[in-house]
Order: structure tokens, then sequence, then C-alpha cells
């Protein structure tokens, strides 16, 4: 009984995994194609770092500037980090020159050393 | 008379609806932001709405009372003016400003004829995420008349402020502020207040009471 026991055990034990692999499989799948989309995001995405950037007034203030151009599909502060990530819309970019002038006109600067 | 107490309801309106504005706070603020700031001691209470046609200029509107007791003075007055960003000092991790204001406006005080003052205002701050320093120096340039039944002296207002932050909040949480602020209002004693600050997103209001016990300090602070 003992043995068949252990037998049935196996047998289970080892049906599950293979019934776990094309899960695992589709899984595997299922991150490339998020990788794919993450890759995609980020080039639609850039992040500055900004000098002076230090209360919820300045963030405010950067929000309001850039969410009024329409190149900007989302705009997000993190302050502890005094970074700034804009999401750009499909097919729309906007160049270092350009967020470096709306940022100024803001009453801030890109702090050059950090920023990529 | 007439128009002091129009003054006085427009200035009490104000502040029961707490939209009033920070001398020194803030003075000029985002392009395009309305600015409702207050600012009440137990001496003092300032108004102030400003519009800020560029990060760095901003005209205002001010409404304003001091009472100087040791001058037996109930100050009142509405000026316009504007406020600009002189200089600002922006660091990886901090930010330093030096604001001038100028304003005039009218005298209504207890007392006297109606007659014109101007105002002029300084303010320094430097602030990073945790600490915060600040020195505000303001001067009402008061007008002699004849008539006046004692001498007419200008009043000034000096002001120094330090303070830490206890925690570190996002642009998104509730963010607090251990302050103490020292004010003299001409030869007044100085008024030590420690206080509160509270703001959370484009709100900032502040609580304080004189180490004197003479009063209570309300701040409001609202960009829109």
């Amino acid at each position: 009984m003992k043995y068949i026991t252990l037998l049935v055990a196996s047998l289970a034990l080892s049906g599950a995994f293979s019934l776990s692999s094309p899960v695992r499989a589709e899984g595997s799948e299922a991150a490339k194609t998020e990788a794919q989309k993450v890759t995609s995001t980020e080039a639609q995405e850039k992040t500055v770092f900004v000098k002076g950037m230090v209360c919820a007034f300045c963030a405010q203030g950067i929000e309001r500037r850039f969410s009024g151009e329409p190149e900007i599909e989302n705009i997000a502060v993190d302050l502890s980090n005094h970074q700034v990530t804009l999401r750009f819309k499909p097919g729309q970019r906007m160049d270092d020159q350009r967020i470096a002038s709306l940022l100024k006109a803001a009453g801030y600067s890109v702090d050059a050393q950090r920023t990529e | 008379m007439k128009r002091h107490k129009l003054f006085s309801g427009l200035g009490l309106l104000l502040f029961y609806l707490g939209i009033t504005p920070l001398a020194g706070a803030h003075p000029t603020s985002f392009q395009g932001a309305w600015s409702l700031i207050h600012e009440s001691t137990s001496m003092s209470q300032h108004i102030m709405v400003t519009y800020s046609h560029r990060y760095w200029l901003a005209p205002a509107l001010h409404y304003g009372q001091i009472n100087l007791e040791s001058e037996n003075l109930e100050f009142e007055v509405a000026a316009a003016g504007v406020n600009t960003l002189l200089k600002r000092w922006n660091q990886p991790t901090s930010q330093g400003n030096l604001y001038v204001s100028l304003a005039q406006g009218q005298e209504f005080s207890q007392g006297l004829d109606s007659r014109p003052v101007s105002f002029a205002e300084v303010d320094l701050d430097w602030e990073d995420r945790r600490f915060y320093v600040a020195a505000a120096y303001s001067r009402y340039f008061r007008q002699s008349r004849d008539s006046d039944p004692s001498p007419i002296s200008d009043i000034e207002m000096k002001k120094v402020r330090a303070g830490f932050a206890p925690y570190l909040g996002e642009f998104t949480e509730l963010n607090t502020w251990f302050i103490v602020q020292a004010m003299q209002v001409n030869q007044e004693s100085v008024e030590v207040t420690p206080l509160l600050r509270f703001y959370y997103r484009n709100a900032l209001w502040e609580l304080g009471r004189s180490l004197k016990g003479n009063g209570f300090l309300f701040n409001f602070m609202l960009h829109i």
C-alpha cells in the first residue's frame, strides 16, 4: 500500500509539472510581450532631473506647464528624487532643448549632470 | 468712514472665507496661477490676491490691518501693486529666492483722514526638502498731515523663520513642517511663534500660537 501511495503521488506530481509546463511557457511568452511593451513605453517617455524642485507648489507649476503642451500625454512628478517623467502621445516627441526651455519658463532648470 | 467700513467688511469677508495670501510666502507663483493668501497674527492680518503673469511677476491686491498698542494705532490699508521674483537660485536639491513687492494704496486708520500710503517688502528664502529659512522686511510709508493729532510714523515689520520637515512627503501626500517665526512691528516686543505648516498639492495652511500666549497665528495660501 505504501508503494502504491508513493507511485500515485509521483505520478500526480509529474503530471502536475507536465501540466504546468505549457502554462509556464505561456507565462514566458506573456513576459516577453510585456517586456516589448515596456521597451516601447520607455521609448515614449523621458525622465528629467530638475534643479530647484523642492515643494508641492514647484511640482504643481511644472505639471501645469507641461500638461498644456500638445505632445504630452501624462506627466509624473517625483519630488523625492527631484525628477519629472514625461510621457508623450504616440508618435510625439519633445527634444531636450524644448524641455529645458519649458522648465526655464516655469522657473526651474534641468540638472544636466543627472539627466540622461 | 463708509470706505473704512467697506474695506473692513471686505477684509473680514475674505478672512472668513479663508481666501487670503501669505505675505512673504510666495509673492509670485507659477505662470497663470491665481494665489489667495491670508496671514494673521495677534497684531496684524494681511490678505493678498495675486495673478502670476510670469513666474517672476505678479500683480497683487493687498488688504492689511495692524494694531500697534504702544502707539495706540489701528492701521488699515488697501493697496494694489506688483510682486517680483528678482533672483532665484536653483540647485539640484534646494532653491533660494529673492522677492521684492511694491504697492501703492490708501490708508484708512482709525481717527485719521484717509490718505495715500506706499508699501515695500523684501523677502528672502531658502529651502530644501528637509530645511527652510526665510527673512522678510516690509515697510508702509505713511504721509503726515497738519491736521493729524499726533506725529505719523512709518510702520516696519521684520520677520525671520526657520523650520524643518519631520518626514519627506510626496507631491500627492500631506506635507508637514515645524517652523519657528519671530516677528517685530516697529518697536513692539518681538513675537515668537512656533507653528505647524501643512501643505497638500496647491493648498498650504499654518497654525501657531505666540509664546506670549496672547494670540494665534493662522495663515492660508491657495494657488489655482
